[in-house]
Parts: structure tokens; sequence; C-alpha cells
């Protein structure tokens, strides 16, 4: 059994509001991934990877509408959300 | 011992509820109507911006930073940031944006929120403020519904305003590059 500790940065959530902003909370989390040795249906061992995540702390902040360079740098390949809302409005 | 519930009833004993370790709160508030009941915490940082009512601002910014705690429906937050270059003014009165959270609506108050807060420190302020008030913002209006506080100047002039009143910075370069500011704020928010 061994395990992979790593820092990881994770989005909870995309709010997009009706005034055009959005709203956006990411955790810095501790990421363990732990291989388990378990007996499958057909009684074969197998191993699995078992993640679990420890939050570090929380980030919060808004975007302004059309902020499409702070969006890609805040979403990443997620920029498309806040995208799409902006040309909603 | 960490407590990952929230649904804890204290009687009405004068014992109420002790731990040598922690109370968690779920990410995701799950609220609650009844007075008596603390349905929130959270602490964390936000990045404190620069905007305005009518149309934003483009800026970059030396420094931006925050941090803030909710407990229920406050939020107490500090900021500190310092603006490097504008490249856009914008329109509207100059405020705070990007709140950790959407303060409150309610009936009262015209467009203000139930929350303002102090700027305890400014620099190069009054030199970019073409007022003629003399003044650097004293503090800042939550408005409600939205993720912004309003800055504030005492008014020194007559100008539709009487003098001693508070007043919004409207110029338009109002507040501008190397301004600097830090204070704190609290407010109630919508959920």
């Amino acid at each position: 059994m061994s395990a992979v500790i790593e820092e990881v940065e994770i989005i909870d959530s995309i709010d997009c509001r009706p005034d055009g902003t959005v709203a956006v909370r990411k955790t810095n989390c501790y990421k363990r991934t732990e291989s388990v040795e378990e007996v499958d249906a057909d009684g074969e061992l197998v191993t699995n990877d078992v993640i679990s995540y420890t939050p570090i702390s929380v980030w919060r902040c808004v975007l302004e509408p059309n902020e499409v360079e702070r969006a890609e740098e805040v979403l990443g390949n997620k920029k498309d959300v806040a995208i799409t809302h902006w040309q909603s409005l | 011992m960490t407590i990952h519930c929230v649904n804890i009833t204290v009687t009405g004993d004068s014992s109420g509820v002790t731990t040598s370790g922690n109370v968690a709160f779920p990410a995701t508030q799950v609220s609650s109507g009844t007075p008596n009941t603390l349905d929130d915490y959270e602490e964390g940082s936000w990045t404190p911006s620069v905007t305005r009512s009518s149309s934003a601002p483009s800026m970059d910014y030396y420094n931006q930073s925050g941090y803030y705690r909710k407990i229920g429906s406050w939020c107490y937050c500090s900021f500190a940031f310092q603006i490097n270059s504008i490249s856009s003014y914008g329109s509207g009165n100059w405020q705070i944006g990007g709140l950790p959270f959407t303060a409150l609506t309610w009936t009262g108050g015209g467009g203000t929120g139930i929350g303002h807060g102090v700027i305890s420190f400014t620099v190069n302020h009054p030199a970019g403020d073409n007022d003629s008030d003399d003044a650097a913002p004293w503090g800042v209006w939550v408005e409600k519904n939205t993720t912004r506080a309003t800055f504030k100047v005492w008014n020194a002039t007559s100008a539709g305003v009487h003098r001693g009143q508070i007043k919004s910075i409207t110029d338009s370069t109002g507040i501008t590059h190397m301004d600097a500011f830090q204070g704190s704020l609290q407010y109630v928010t919508a959920y």
C-alpha cells in the first residue's frame, strides 16, 4: 500500500449572476491517492486507487462582465462558462 | 474531535456545547431559517478590485489582497490593493468589486445594502481626485444584491450635496494609478 499526496486546486463553483458578474469559488486541497488491494467479484486480487481530499484554503473572486483574459486566468479550460454567460446578456 | 454535522441541538441546560477540537461546516451552506441556529462558517481569501457602477474600468495592480470570515450571514472582510496602471476609466460611481459573497437585498436604505466599512489607509489618492474636496475616501458602503462596495468621501463643496454630507466619487479620474487603499468592511450576505 502506497500513498501519494499532492496539492491541487479545485473549482468548487462558478455562479453566473443576472448582473453579468461571475462568482468563482476555489479550494486548495491535499489530494491523497492511496493504492489499496481488494478482492473483486471474481475473487481476483486487484489494486484500486482511493482518492481523498483535505481542504487547505478557500479563495473567492468575482469576474466583471467581459473580463475574458481574467476568466482564462481564473477558470482555465472552464472559461467558456463565463464567456457564454456574457454572450447571453 | 471534529464534528461533521451542523444539526446540533443544544437543550435548555447551561452546559452548552464544548469541544477540544473543531466544528466543521459543509462547503455549501445548509441554510436555516431558525434564528438561534448557526448555519454557516467559512474563512478564506478574496481578490479586491476596482470597478464602477455603470461600466468597469480596465486596470492592473501592484498587489491585491483580501481575507474574509463568514459567520452565519455576516461577512467580515479586510482588503489592501494598489493600482499600477489604468488603460480605461469606465463610468459611474467608483467601487470596490469582488466581495466574496453577494450582499443581502433589503427594502430600505435606497440602493445600499446592510454593510459598510472603513478605509484606514490611503496612498496618493487626493492627488488623483478631481472632486476638489480635498478628501480621500474614508469608507465604503456595500451595495445591495451585489458583490460591490461604493467608495465614499466627505463633501467639501456645495455642488448638489450639503457640506459635510458624504457622497460617492464619480469623477472620471476620481481614482487613478498609484492609488492604494487598505481597510475592512462587514455586511449581511444574501445567503
